[in-house]
């Protein structure tokens, strides 16, 4: 999927937020980490925001050479084939928010939310 | 969305118009009519405006901060409804969905800044103006005030005015865009759903009869209209002969100046947002790009190499950058606009007729970006108003030469200069004879504090939408000088 605008990489960042949450929710060995599914509720709510307040029409800008598929979770959670999946969802995505957050450089506050993101996945992923 | 002839809603209520005359309302990513709306009668127009009138009183006598409260319970609706209120006005205008979701922002903030009624519509008084006598000013609400709305913000732009007349305690009839209505049915069901009190805010579809009913009735206070200067002309007139007061937003042709120290790496980004956001139907578009100096070529080459990865397709679409026209009418205007830069001797170096060779395009109103070279100030293209995405670039020697080419254009609504020294900044602020001036800002819209300026074609009147301007404009100053015994 190209993300060419910042309303594509929130609809992203929402997929991968959902995704990595209910991997969490319906996997036994996360079952103990309730205050990662409540941070996870946050951040959706979080994104949603974002996409209703600062999406600013006027100074919204074309977003060049971006695309999904190196953040793509769907299969590392369907194959859940390591003890790591979780720790390696968390870096993925902290991965994501960090690109994202330069991509969106022309929305400064979305910048600093993304970079406040990509951090408590980093955060996530050092507890794992 | 099935096609249906819209209703109005008067003094509380949805009503079926009696007319057989309607206008089809259109998908113009897929041609598909999703609504019909109609042509009030001159009777339907007076019924809103009874109504209007008979609330009037009631209304004005109720405590500004009772009236914002129902500011506050639009607004959280607004929040709650925000994806589906973008989609729908993805669906009736064409603008991708990232537009709609910041035309409803915007209108959020001035629905926001309305709420400071309170605040803004607080007069000023002295003591001792002789010894023993006080004069104050009060700002009072005149009574009945209506808007004519454009089809490009269908949303966003009533917003300028109707807060604020309401908050202040005049009653409202609006008159939406009959292109695409769909918006403000949208919001009036919201009205309707928060319990507004009845004939406090009307809408009326319709045409010339409707907006001359408006304007001949002497029940109505004044005018807020956006659209183009031909009619908001005829209308200044018009209102002028019946003594109403008015804010005419016409049309625009915004001239964007890129000097040889411009960080081109920002700059260019920015001017595609100015000349294809909305796909180039906004009153703040860029119209014409002054390259100035030797950055001409450079500057060039790099917008055509952005302009050629510009995404376009249907707003829904969350990948897309550029939506169709919103018309097919638009459409064809501006077709016919490429078709005469052509004509006239410009270099088409990007030409976004070609979508329209591509099958999936054929039913909606597409034209991609689109890019002239070596056009001259006396070109069609470089005079008027295109309204779509379409960039005439005009290489000037010079600041003064710039400066000269925008002053003898009629409009004056924006213009913006991309430069790294703030000296010719300054001066292109001081100098520059337009509404709204932007510094490395593509696209100068005030926020809703701040006034949507405009001068010469582009505004007629004297005090414009948003913020304290929309106060003054709502509201009548009353002088009183008291002395006890």
């Amino acid at each position: 999927m190209n993300l060419a605008t910042l309303g594509a990489v929130l609809k992203f960042a929402l997929k991968l937020e959902t995704e990595a949450r209910d991997f969490y929710e319906n996997n036994a060995n996360f079952t103990s980490f309730k205050s990662l599914l409540i941070q996870y509720e946050k951040r959706i709510k979080k994104l949603k925001r974002i996409r209703r307040e600062n999406t600013t029409e006027m100074i919204l800008e074309p977003i060049e050479n971006f695309v999904s598929e190196p953040y793509e979770i769907t299969i590392l959670i369907e194959d859940n084939k390591t003890e790591n999946t979780g720790k390696i969802i968390e870096k993925t995505l902290e991965r994501f928010y960090s690109d994202s957050a330069e991509k969106v450089s022309f929305l400064s506050e979305v910048t600093y939310k993304f970079e406040e993101i990509a951090l408590e996945h980093k955060n996530n992923a050092l507890t794992m | 969305m099935n096609g249906e002839v819209l209703k109005n809603y008067i003094n509380g209520k949805w009503i079926e118009s009696v007319t057989d005359k309607t206008r089809d309302v259109i998908n113009p990513a897929t041609g598909e009519i999703i609504a019909k709306s109609p042509i009030s009668t001159k009777e339907e127009t007076l019924q809103a405006i009874e109504a209007a009138k008979t609330s009037f009183w009631r209304w004005r006598t109720t405590p500004a901060q009772s009236r914002i409260r129902y500011l506050y319970d639009f607004r959280e609706a607004l929040e709650e409804n925000f994806d589906e209120l973008s989609e729908v006005l993805t669906i009736e205008h064409g603008k991708t969905i990232d537009e709609s979701r910041g035309e409803y922002r915007r209108t959020i903030e001035n629905i926001e800044t309305a709420t400071t009624i309170p605040t803004l519509q607080m007069g000023y008084n002295i003591e001792d103006v002789a010894a023993g006598i006080d004069e104050m000013v009060i700002k009072q609400p005149l009574g009945i005030f209506f808007c004519v709305a454009p089809f490009n913000f269908p949303a966003m732009v009533p917003s300028w005015f109707w807060p604020y007349a309401i908050a202040t305690g005049n009653t409202y009839i609006l008159k939406p865009s009959d292109q695409c209505p769909l918006s403000m049915v949208k919001q009036f069901e919201i009205f309707d759903e928060i319990g507004i009190p009845k004939g406090v805010i009307n809408l009326v579809h319709g045409g010339a009869e409707a907006v001359n009913t408006l304007i001949e009735s002497p029940d109505t206070v004044g005018l807020s209209f956006v659209g183009s200067t031909k009619v908001g002309k005829l209308l200044y007139k018009k209102c002028g002969e019946f003594g109403k007061r008015v804010q005419v937003q016409g049309g625009a042709k915004n001239f964007i100046t890129v000097m040889p120290d411009a960080n081109l790496e920002r700059t260019i980004p920015n001017l595609i947002t100015s000349f294809y956001g909305n796909a180039g139907q906004r009153c703040l578009a860029g119209g014409v790009l002054l390259a100035v100096g030797d950055i001409y070529e450079t500057l060039r080459e790099s917008l055509l190499e952005a302009a050629k990865k510009i995404t376009i397709g249907e707003g829904l679409d969350e990948s897309i950058q550029m939506g169709p026209l919103a018309s097919e009418a638009g459409m064809k205007s501006v077709l016919s606009y490429i078709q005469t830069g052509v004509e006239e001797g410009a270099e088409i170096i990007l030409d976004g007729r070609n979508v329209r060779k591509n099958e999936k395009f054929l039913n909606g109103f597409f034209i991609g970006p689109t890019i002239f070279d070596k056009v001259t100030p006396s070109m069609t293209i470089a005079q008027d108003e295109i309204f779509g995405p379409v960039i005439p670039i005009i290489h000037v020697k010079n600041l003064d030469e710039a400066i000269n080419i925008i002053h003898e254009n009629p409009y004056g609504n924006a213009s913006s200069i991309f430069t790294s020294s703030g000296k010719i900044a300054r001066e292109y602020q001081y100098r520059v004879n337009v509404g709204n001036i932007g510094i490395n800002i593509g696209v100068a819209a005030p926020i809703s504090t701040f006034p949507f300026s405009g001068m010469k074609d582009s505004f007629k009147g004297d005090l414009h939408g948003q913020g304290k301007n929309a106060v003054d404009f709502f509201t009548e100053e009353k002088v009183v000088i008291t002395r006890w015994f």
